[in-house]
């Protein structure tokens, strides 16, 4: 049978870099198969993807040497808009890869552009979200959608004009068990299909049922290679060697039941909340909430996407009133005034919270306790980037530098908003390591997660909402 | 029932204004532009909008009219003349741009500028354009919420007393993710077709109601009194 793609010594290397960011890739997949493309952060896997879909060098450019061909298309001589019918594209990031900004405009947009009659547009729509049940999702504004619902959203409209190829870069990084679990089923329905899929990602679990092979890449080139027979066979273990997360979760599953703790305790804690009712004037979202957050301590915060863990954070945090109820400080009653200069939230995008043009600047701007500059950059590995630009950093640095600051301010309320998402069993790692360094007997850290792994590994017990 | 006008309407509204800018009109066709430029806003349901606009106008009216004539300090004369009279005359550009960002998605506009037969090259970054303003206001209120636990103001005092320094908190973290959304929104739009040469079909359709037609009678009426010699 012949191969539907097939790379050949590929190289790839970006405008401006120094050295091929891809080495040598050969590679190559039959019709109908399902591979999945695992590696740590930055082993090349987003921009192999690229190089498929017809991203690069087309529009992100850079040198590619060697034969890279998808279908009948060739890599650097192909349009980008030749792609359009044979691959279809999802992406991590749900924020900006939806151009319509309501569902139903978005499904029909891939349809408009190649001149389909407004007729058989929702014609079509209506088949599709009902072939993959989303039906529920037309209609919406895609502002007010989950990020799981987005996913769908960007899933089905990749399949709008029926693709022979399906790239998924890293789409489940930021979904809860119930969204992945709708993804594993559509990627299911479009595998019994004869589709040919092409899975990148680092999370593994997930996708075991429908990969044919897996692929490994380290430091932009292929390394491994194994069926899904021989994967299936390695030990969690095995795969963290190998930088990659678990294939089993169940360990961890028993582990974070083991950490939770009841709703309600009575013992003292350094931060409680009274009978809290939190949401907005029109909508509750939680009531009788009556939690205990002890210092010394990592609590997880878990829970499906919409069951109000933003809500409680920012209600922590004093961004937002709680509607009734308290929240209590050492025992007594603390304004939401009071709670926004006693906490931080460390966004997930970093780049919302940095204000200055280098990195010391910014851990100082605002400080109280600027003496102890030198003492937290090097607890937090930033002494060598010091004198750089902030947004020059990598975002674990960026994330770094955001909790220097918070330090340095002397907040005692530190909340992580899905700190790991995306990143590799290593990098994970890391950061379970730095909040263990983090803790104090004045502070208390909060971290909200889907990431089942950092919730039983790292936290030392666990809020399910 | 909430009536709003077809996107091409907007466009012309919004033409119309920046002719508007240019023109030396008297009194009276100012006072009736501006209550023609505030008439959708009113039609499409957004009444706080209206007020705000009509309230601003009104207080322009009244410093020129009772507090200019009694001012001397050059230095307030310069600050109090951009207030009145600089953004008096931007006003209709203003309120149409406001008109026209609040009620159309990207999808209307999209169909809008296929509609008119605009090239590609420039469909497609209007079109990016167009997206762009849902996504920073988004990332304008994440700033905020960012600001305020560094202890830096956000508010209306902490523009006045510090004007630079919020502006460059809000503008530096705005513009350093704005490359990466112009950067992912065109990967999407290209990933999508927009680029593609040929036909383009939209399931959002565009077509002029009595309502439509009468306002773009009503855009030309002030011109038209001018050139006229009404009022003046």
């Amino acid at each position: 049978m012949k191969s539907i793609i097939k790379s050949e010594h590929v190289s790839f290397q970006y405008l401006h870099s120094k050295a091929p960011f891809l080495k040598d890739i050969h590679f190559e997949v039959k019709p109908g198969e399902c591979i999945l493309i695992c590696g740590a952060s930055g082993s090349g896997k987003t921009s192999f993807s690229r190089l498929l879909n017809g991203i690069s060098p087309n529009y992100i450019e850079g040198e590619l040497k060697g034969n890279i061909r998808t279908a009948d298309l060739k890599a650097g001589e192909a349009k980008i808009e030749e792609y359009l019918p044979i691959v279809g594209s999802v992406f991590q990031n749900p924020k900006t890869q939806h151009f319509a900004v309501d569902t139903t405009s978005e499904l029909a947009f891939p349809l408009e552009n190649i001149g389909e009659d407004p007729d058989s547009i929702r014609k079509q729509i209506n088949e599709k979200t009902d072939a993959f049940q989303i039906s529920n999702l037309l209609d919406r504004n895609i502002f007010e959608l989950s990020g799981g619902e987005k996913q769908q959203i960007a899933f089905v409209a990749a399949n709008m004009l029926n693709p022979n190829i399906l790239i998924l870069d890293e789409v489940t990084s930021n979904l809860d068990q119930k969204a992945i679990n709708k993804m594993t089923q559509m990627v299911q329905q479009l595998k019994s299909k004869n589709m040919t899929i092409i899975i990148f990602e680092h999370r593994l679990s997930w996708a075991k049922d429908v990969v044919d092979r897996y692929v490994l890449f380290e430091d932009g080139k292929i390394i491994n290679e194994w069926s899904a027979f021989e994967f299936n066979e390695m030990t969690n273990e095995e795969l963290h060697h190998l930088g990659l997360r678990s294939m089993n979760l169940s360990s961890y599953r028993k582990k974070i039941q083991e950490k939770r703790s009841p709703l309600t305790d009575n013992k003292k804690s350094i931060l409680q909340t009274k009978d809290l009712e939190i949401g907005y004037s029109n909508r509750k979202v939680l009531s009788k909430l009556n939690l205990n957050f002890h210092s010394n301590n990592i609590t997880g915060l878990m829970g499906a996407n919409g069951t109000g863990k933003s809500t409680l954070a920012n209600t922590l945090t004093g961004l937002q009133e709680p509607i009734s109820g308290e929240v209590l400080w050492n025992g007594e009653k603390i304004t939401s005034k009071q709670l926004i200069k006693k906490s931080f939230l460390v966004m997930q995008d970093m780049n919302y919270q940095l204000f200055s043009d280098s990195v010391e600047d910014e851990i100082l701007l605002g400080s109280k306790y600027p003496n102890n500059l030198d003492e937290v950059v090097e607890t937090l590995n930033l002494t060598p980037y010091q004198k750089r630009h902030p947004m020059s950093l990598s975002e674990g640095q960026k994330q770094r530098v955001a909790i220097a600051s918070a330090i340095l301010s002397g907040k005692e309320i530190l909340i992580f908003d899905e700190p790991t998402s995306g990143l590799d069993y290593l990098h994970m790692k890391r950061f379970g390591q730095l909040l263990e360094r983090l803790k104090t007997k004045q502070r208390v850290i909060i971290v909200i997660t889907h990431d089942e792994e950092l919730a039983a590994e790292w936290c030392d017990s666990i809020i399910k909402l | 029932m909430k009536k709003v006008l077809d996107p091409r309407v907007k466009l012309l509204l919004l033409i119309l204004a920046a002719v508007y800018i240019s023109i030396q009109m008297s009194f009276q066709i100012e006072l009736l532009l501006i209550f023609i430029y505030v008439g959708p806003l009113f039609m499409a349901g957004l009444y706080s909008l209206t007020f705000i606009f009509l309230s601003f106008y009104l207080f322009q009216l009244l410093i020129t009219q009772f507090v200019v004539p009694h001012i001397n300090a050059a230095f307030v004369i310069y600050i109090i003349s951009f207030l009145v009279f600089g953004l008096r005359s931007l006003l209709p550009s203003i309120i149409a741009g406001t008109y026209s960002i609040k009620t159309t998605t990207v999808s209307e506009w999209i169909a809008t500028f296929k509609k008119i037969h605009l090239p590609n090259w420039l469909l497609i970054p209007l079109a990016v354009i167009a997206r762009f303003f849902p996504t920073i206001r988004k990332d304008y209120q994440r700033i905020r919420q960012a600001m305020a636990f560094r202890g830096i103001g956000t508010g209306f005092w902490a523009l006045i007393k510090h004007p630079i320094q919020t502006l460059e908190f809000i503008l530096i973290p705005l513009l350093m993710n704005a490359t990466k959304v112009a950067e992912d929104l065109t990967i999407s739009s290209l990933t999508k077709g927009l680029g593609l040469p040929g036909k383009h079909t939209s399931i959002v359709e565009l077509k002029l109601t009595a309502y439509d037609w009468i306002y773009i009678v009503f855009a030309f009426v002030p011109l038209a009194l001018h050139l006229g010699g009404v009022f003046s």
